[in-house]
C-alpha cells in the first residue's frame, strides 16, 4: 500500500519531487567530488614525493662551492640520511627553441641538468628515473600542459640540437608556482652545454629525521656553509605543487556545502507545504486511530525514494565528473597511490548526505505531535492564521501601488514561507560573489603590494660579479637619462646576519633602498622611514618572534646595532624571508641588485624590456605583468573557471528554486487568487503582485548575501588566499559584480516567477472561491 | 424597464472523469434594473453554475450573456475583470476574504487598484458601510478575529464599495443562522431600495421569500419561475409558503 502511496504521490508533484531529487544528485556529487579530488590530489603529491625522492632540504647557491667542506658537513651531521650536489645550468630563454616556440619570454629561470645520483629523481610517466640518450631532451610536464612542446619536435639549445625524448616529472618544480623548471639531457651533451649558461648548484639533503629539520636548519647556517641563494624544505615543495587544485577543491567545497544547505532548505519547503496541505487528512488518520508512526513512515518513504534516487545518481556523476577534473592532477603528479580509496570515500560521502537528509526529514516530521484530530479537522491548518501581521494598513497606504503593496505585504505577513526562497538567494548571490571577488583581487595589479612587490613596470637585476660597481654606475646612467621612466629606486638585497631571542644568529636578507617609492601592502605596521627602523616578512617575523614595535639586533658595520620593526609584510619570493630596512652596509655581501622601475606608458613595456636587455647585456629585466601572469597564471585561470562555473550554477539555482517556489505558491494561494479575481483583479495584477513577491525577497537576499560574502566570504577566501603567503587582505571587487550579477539575477528571478505564475491566470474562479 | 443581465441559450457542460455532465442546458435568463431575484433549486441543478456564467466569471459553451451593453461572452479576461470590479459586486457562501488584510483593508481592496490616491476618501465611506451594517468597531480586526456572520456582513460592505450596478449572492446566508441570515437579508433588502440590482442563489425559502421573482432550477434548466412583486408590510409567512409549495413541486 506504501508502495501505490508513495507512487502516486511522487507522480502528482512531479516538479517539486524533481527538484528536491536534482538538489540531492547536485548535493551527493559535489561533497562526492570533493572526497575524490582531495584523496586524489594527496594521494598524487604523495606519490610524486616518493617517486622522485624529494630532498627534505635544498640550498641554492650561486657561485664559488666547496664540495670537501659540504661532504665532511654531511658527513658528520647525524641526521643526514643522503647528501648530493646538483648542477642547474641555467640557460636564457631566448637560447631556448622548443619546435616553433622559444622561451624569450618566458619568465621561468629554465636550467639545464643530469639525473641525480641518489634522490631527487627527474621521471617519467610511469615513475621511472629517466635515463636520456645522447642527443635526447626531457622537457618539464608544464610545457606540455600550455602547449609549448611535443614529442617528437626538434628542440635547438644554444645552437645545438635535441630531439625531444618526452616529459619529465620534477618533485620541487612541476608547479607553474615554481618559479624554475629543469630539463633533462645526457651527461655528454651536457658538458658540450656547460659553456652557455650560468651555473647554480642545488645542494641537497636527505634527512633520518625530517620533524628535526628545523635543527638542522640552523645547524647548516651556523656551520657558514654556501647560501648564496634561496633555501627551500620538502613541506613547501607539497604545498606548490597541491595548491592550484587545492583553490579548485575549496570553491567545489564551499559551493558543495552550500547546495546540501539549500537542498536542506527545498525539502524543508515542500514538505511543510504538503503538511499544511494534508494537515486534514492527517487529522483523519489520526481520528481513525493510525498510529503517528504509521503516518510518518509514509512521507519518510516518499522522501527516503527520492533521497536515494538522488544520491545515487550524484554519485554517478561524480565518477563521471571527477576524470576531467583530476586530468590536471594525473598530468602533473601521476596516479594517486589511494585511487581505489577515493571511490570508498565517495561512496561514505554519498551515504552521508543521504542519511542527513533522511535525519533532517525525520527533525521536520516532529511537528506531526502537535497535530490533535480534533483541531485540524475543526480548524485546518494553524500555520496560516496565528502569525499574520496587521501591518502595513492598506488604508493607511498611500505610496506603493496596490499590486506591489499586496505583493510585499503578503511577503511581510509569511516571513517563514518566504524565508526558503530567500535564503536561496541569499547563498546564491554568495555563491555567485565570492569566487569572482576572489580572481579580482588575486588578478588586481594591487595583489602584487600584497605579495611583497610594489607596482612597477619593470624590475632590472644584477648578480654579484667582479664588474659590479662599473655596472652599476652604467645602470644608474642608463636609466636616468631614459626620459620615458617615470621613477626608479635601487633596492639591494644584502645577507645580514640577526640575533635570535636564544642568542644564537640567523642569516637574514635585508632589501635596502627606499621603500616608500613603491609602496606595498603591510599585514600590520608601516614601511621603514627611519634608517633605525626595519620591515619583516611573516615568516621572519615568526621565525625571530617579532611584532611590530619589538626591536630586533642585525650585526652591521657598525657592529650590533637594534632596530625598531616597523610593520610585516607578506612575502612569497626568495623562500619568503626578508627584510626591508632604509639603512646602509657598505660591507655587507651583496646578493643582488634590484632596480624598481615605472614607466610612463606601461605600453611600452615590452618594448623597454627589448632596449634594457641590449644596451645592457649583463642584467636580467623582468616584466613585472608577464611575471605575475607566468606565476599565477594557471591558478587564477583555474579560479576563473571555478568563479564562472559558480555563476552559472548559482543562475541556475536561483531560477529553478524561484520557478519551484512560486509554483508551489500558486497551488498554496488557489483560493486567494480566486478571491482576487472575482473582485476585479487582471491576470496581469497578479503577475504584477507575484513579481513584486519575487523581487522584494530578491532585494533583500542579494543585500544579504552582498553584505555576508564581503565578511564571512572574504574571511574565507582569505583563508584559501593566505595559502599564497599573504596573510591580511581586503576583497578587491569590480562594481560590475555588484551591479550585474543582481541585475541577471533579476533577470533570472522575474522570468522564473513568469513562467512559475503563469498557471494564476487560469485558476477558475468558481472552483476554488468557495475554501 | 431596462435589462441589466441578458442571457440567452446558455450551454455549459464540465468534464469529470473523462465524462462529460451538462450542468446548464439551453437556459435563458433576463434580468431587469432594479431588481431582487432569488434563485432556487436542489442541489446540483446548476444553480451556482448560472450565477458564475451570467456574472462573467466563468465561460458558457454556447449562448450569450450581456451585461447592459457588454457582451461578455465576447469580452477578454481583463475587461471582464474591469467589469467585475467597477460595476459588480459579491458575496459568497464562505467569506472570501484575503486573510493578511484587515477587516476594512479587505472592504477598500477592489476599490484601491484603481483609486490609491483617495485612500483617505474610501477609508471613511468603508468605515460609514461598516457602520451602517453595524460592526464598525471591528475595522481593524483580522478575518479570523471575527465571527461568521459579522464576516459576512463585511463581504457585502466590500461588495457595496464600489457602487456597483448588481450583486450577486452564492448562498450569502448558507452558513449562518436564522438571526443573522435575516441580519444580511435586510441588508440586502436596503441595498436594492436604493436602486442596486440583486440576484441571490439560495435554499432558504424565506430568503427566496423576500424576492422579487423566484427562479426554479432543476438538472441545468430553469423549469419553473415565481412572480413576488417587492416585498412590501404584507405578511412574510404568505410568500414563504408559496415559494416552498412550488419548490416541492419542481423537486418532484
Ligand atoms: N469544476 C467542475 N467540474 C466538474 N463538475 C462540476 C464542476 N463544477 C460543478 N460541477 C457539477 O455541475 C453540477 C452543478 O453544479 P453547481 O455548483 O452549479 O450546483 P448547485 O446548484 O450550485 O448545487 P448546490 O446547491 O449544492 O450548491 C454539479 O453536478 C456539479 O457536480
Ligand atoms: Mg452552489
Amino acid at each position: 500500500m506504501y508502495l501505490r502511496m508513495i507512487r502516486n504521490d511522487l507522480l502528482r508533484n512531479k516538479l517539486i519531487s524533481f527538484t528536491t531529487m536534482l538538489f540531492i544528485t547536485a548535493a551527493t556529487a559535489l561533497v562526492s567530488l570533493v572526497s575524490i579530488l582531495t584523496i586524489n590530489l594527496v594521494g598524487s603529491i604523495d606519490t610524486l614525493t616518493k617517486q622522485t625522492q624529494v630532498p627534505d632540504f635544498l640550498q641554492m647557491h650561486s657561485g664559488d662551492l666547496d664540495q670537501e667542506r659540504l661532504e665532511n658537513f654531511a658527513a658528520g651531521h647525524e641526521n643526514v640520511k643522503a647528501y648530493q650536489v646538483l648542477d642547474f645550468l641555467n640557460i636564457i630563454g631566448s637560447k631556448i627553441q622548443l619546435g616553433d616556440n622559444n622561451l624569450i619570454d618566458n619568465i621561468q629561470d629554465n636550467g639545464f641538468t643530469t639525473q641525480s645520483p641518489y634522490f631527487d629523481y627527474l621521471i617519467d610517466m610511469d615513475g621511472q628515473p629517466i635515463q636520456p640518450a645522447v642527443g635526447e631532451l626531457y622537457v618539464p610536464i608544464g610545457y606540455l600542459k600550455d602547449g609549448t612542446a611535443q614529442i617528437g619536435e626538434q628542440a635547438i639549445i644554444a645552437g645545438k640540437e635535441f630531439i625531444i625524448a618526452g616529459f619529465l616529472r620534477d618533485g620541487q618544480m612541476n608547479s607553474p608556482l615554481a618559479s624554475s623548471k629543469r630539463f633533462l639531457v645526457n651527461e655528454k651533451d651536457y658538458q658540450e652545454l656547460q659553456s652557455e649558461g650560468t651555473l647554480e648548484y642545488l645542494i641537497e639533503f636527505q634527512l633520518k629525521d625530517r620533524s628535526r629539520i628545523n635543527q638542522f636548519e640552523t645547524a647548516y647556517a651556523a656551520e657558514g656553509l654556501e647560501t648564496n641563494g634561496p633555501t627551500l624544505t620538502s613541506s613547501l615543495f607539497k604545498i606548490i605543487n597541491g595548491l592550484s587544485d587545492g583553490i579548485m577543491i575549496a570553491i567545489i567545497l564551499l559551493v558543495g556545502f552550500l547546495i546540501v544547505i539549500i537542498a536542506f532548505m527545498c525539502i524543508r519547503f515542500t514538505l511543510l507545504t504538503k503538511i499544511e496541505e494534508d494537515y486534514r487528512e492527517i487529522g483523519t488518520m489520526k481520528a481513525i486511530g493510525l498510529r503517528l508512526a504509521d503516518i510518518k513512515k509514509i512521507y519518510l518513504a516518499k522522501y527516503a525514494a527520492v533521497a536515494l534516487a538522488g544520491c545515487l545518481s550524484g554519485l554517478m556523476l561524480s565518477f563521471i565528473f571527477s576524470d576531467p577534473l583530476l586530468a590536471n592532477i594525473r598530468l602533473y603528479m601521476g596516479e594517486s597511490q589511494y585511487a581505489s580509496w577515493s571511490m570508498l570515500l565517495a561512496i561514505f560521502g554519498s551515504i552521508v548526505v543521504f542519511l542527513l537528509v533522511i535525519g533532517y526529514i525525520h527533525f521536520l516530521l516532529r511537528r506531526f505531535r502537535t497535530i490533535s484530530a480534533a483541531s485540524a479537522l475543526r480548524n485546518g491548518s494553524p500555520g496560516e492564521k496565528s502569525s499574520r501581521k496587521k501591518y502595513p494598513f492598506l488604508s493607511k497606504n498611500r505610496l506603493l501601488p496596490i499590486n506591489i503593496f499586496l505583493g510585499v505585504k503578503d511577503v511581510l505577513s509569511r516571513k517563514k514561507l518566504y524565508a526558503t526562497m530567500l535564503i536561496v538567494l541569499l547563498l546564491s548571490c554568495f555563491i555567485m560573489i565570492v569566487p569572482w571577488n576572489t580572481y579580482q583581487t588575486v588578478s588586481s595589479p594591487s595583489f602584487t603590494k600584497y605579495l611583497g612587490f610594489g607596482e612597477l613596470d619593470l624590475m632590472v637585476s644584477m648578480y654579484p660579479s667582479d664588474e659590479l660597481t662599473e655596472n652599476e654606475r652604467q645602470v644608474d646612467d642608463f636609466l636616468n637619462k631614459d626620459a620615458t621612466i617615470a621613477q626608479v629606486v635601487q633596492i639591494t638585497s644584502k645577507s645580514l646576519k640577526a640575533k635570535k631571542e636564544d642568542g644564537s644568529e640567523e642569516k637574514i636578507l635585508v632589501e635596502l633602498g627606499d621603500h616608500s617609492a613603491f609602496p606595498i601592502e603591510y599585514n600590520t605596521g608601516k614601511a621603514p622611514a627611519q634608517p633605525n627602523e626595519i620591515a619583516l616578512s611573516s615568516l621572519n617575523a615568526a621565525e625571530f618572534g617579532k611584532q611590530v614595535g619589538d626591536t630586533i639586533e642585525i650585526i652591521t658595520e657598525n657592529g650590533l646595532e637594534s632596530f625598531i620593526v616597523s610593520g610585516i609584510y607578506s612575502n612569497i619570493f626568495n623562500g619568503g624571508k626578508t627584510a626591508k630596512a632604509t639603512f646602509t652596509a657598505e660591507s655587507a655581501p651583496t646578493m643582488w641588485l634590484n632596480y624598481y622601475i615605472k614607466l610612463d606608458n606601461a605600453d611600452q613595456i615590452a618594448i623597454k624590456t627589448e632596449e634594457i636587455s641590449q644596451a645592457l647585456p649583463f642584467v636580467k629585466v623582468t616584466d613585472t605583468h608577464n611575471h605575475k601572469q607566468q606565476v599565477f597564471g594557471t591558478t587564477m585561470a583555474s579560479i576563473k573557471t571555478a568563479a564562472n562555473i559558480a555563476l552559472i550554477v548559482a543562475l541556475f539555482i536561483t531560477g529553478l528554486v524561484s520557478l519551484l517556489f512560486m509554483k508551489l505558491l500558486v497551488a498554496k494561494d488557489r483560493s486567494a487568487i480566486a478571491i482576487l479575481k472575482a473582485i476585479g483583479f487582471t491576470n496581469q495584477d497578479l503577475s504584477k503582485q507575484y513579481a513584486a513577491r519575487g523581487i522584494f525577497i530578491l532585494v533583500i537576499g542579494v543585500t544579504g548575501g552582498s553584505i555576508l560574502a564581503n565578511t564571512v566570504g572574504e574571511t574565507i577566501a582569505g583563508m584559501a588566499i593566505s595559502s599564497f603567503g599573504v596573510d591580511a587582505l581586503t576583497f578587491v571587487s569590480h562594481p560590475f559584480i555588484y551591479l550585474n550579477f543582481p541585475i541577471l539575477m533579476l533577470f533570472v528571478t522575474l522570468l522564473a516567477t513568469n513562467l512559475g505564475t503563469s498557471q494564476a491566470g487560469k485558476i477558475k474562479i468558481a472552483e476554488n472561491v468557495k475554501e | 424597464m431596462k435589462k441589466i443581465i441578458d442571457g440567452q441559450r446558455i450551454h455549459k457542460s464540465f468534464t469529470a472523469e473523462k465524462e462529460s455532465i451538462k450542468v446548464l442546458r439551453d437556459v435563458s435568463v433576463t434580468i431587469y434594473e432594479g431588481e431582487f431575484i432569488a434563485v432556487m433549486g436542489p442541489s446540483g441543478s446548476g444553480k451556482s453554475t448560472l450565477l458564475y456564467t451570467l456574472s462573467g466569471m466563468d465561460t458558457v459553451d454556447s449562448g450569450k450573456v450581456a451585461f447592459i451593453h457588454h457582451n461578455l461572452t465576447e469580452c477578454g479576461e481583463a475587461e471582464l475583470a474591469d467589469i467585475r470590479r467597477q460595476q459588480m459586486g459579491f458575496v459568497f457562501q464562505q467569506p472570501a476574504f484575503l486573510k493578511n488584510l484587515t477587516i476594512i483593508d479587505n472592504i477598500i481592496l477592489p476599490s484601491m487598484r484603481d483609486n490609491r490616491k483617495q485612500v483617505k476618501a474610501l477609508t471613511n465611506k468603508a468605515q460609514q458601510l461598516l457602520e451602517r451594517t453595524g460592526i464598525g468597531d471591528l475595522a481593524d480586526r483580522m478575518t479570523h478575529q471575527v465571527s461568521g456572520g459579522q464576516l459576512q456582513r463585511a463581504g457585502i460592505c466590500r461588495a457595496l464599495i464600489n457602487e456597483p450596478k448588481i450583486i450577486f449572492g452564492d448562498e450569502p446566508t448558507g452558513a449562518l443562522n436564522s438571526k443573522s441570515a435575516q441580519e444580511i437579508m435586510d441588508q440586502f433588502l436596503q441595498t436594492n431600495q436604493e436602486g442596486t440590482t440583486i440576484m441571490l442563489v439560495t435554499h432558504d425559502a424565506k430568503v427566496a421569500a423576500q424576492s422579487e421573482r423566484v427562479l426554479f432550477m432543476k438538472d441545468g434548466q430553469i423549469v419553473d419561475e415565481l412572480q413576488l412583486g417587492k416585498l412590501s408590510n404584507q405578511a412574510i409567512e404568505n410568500r414563504t409558503e408559496r415559494v416552498t409549495k412550488k419548490m416541492l413541486q419542481v423537486e418532484m
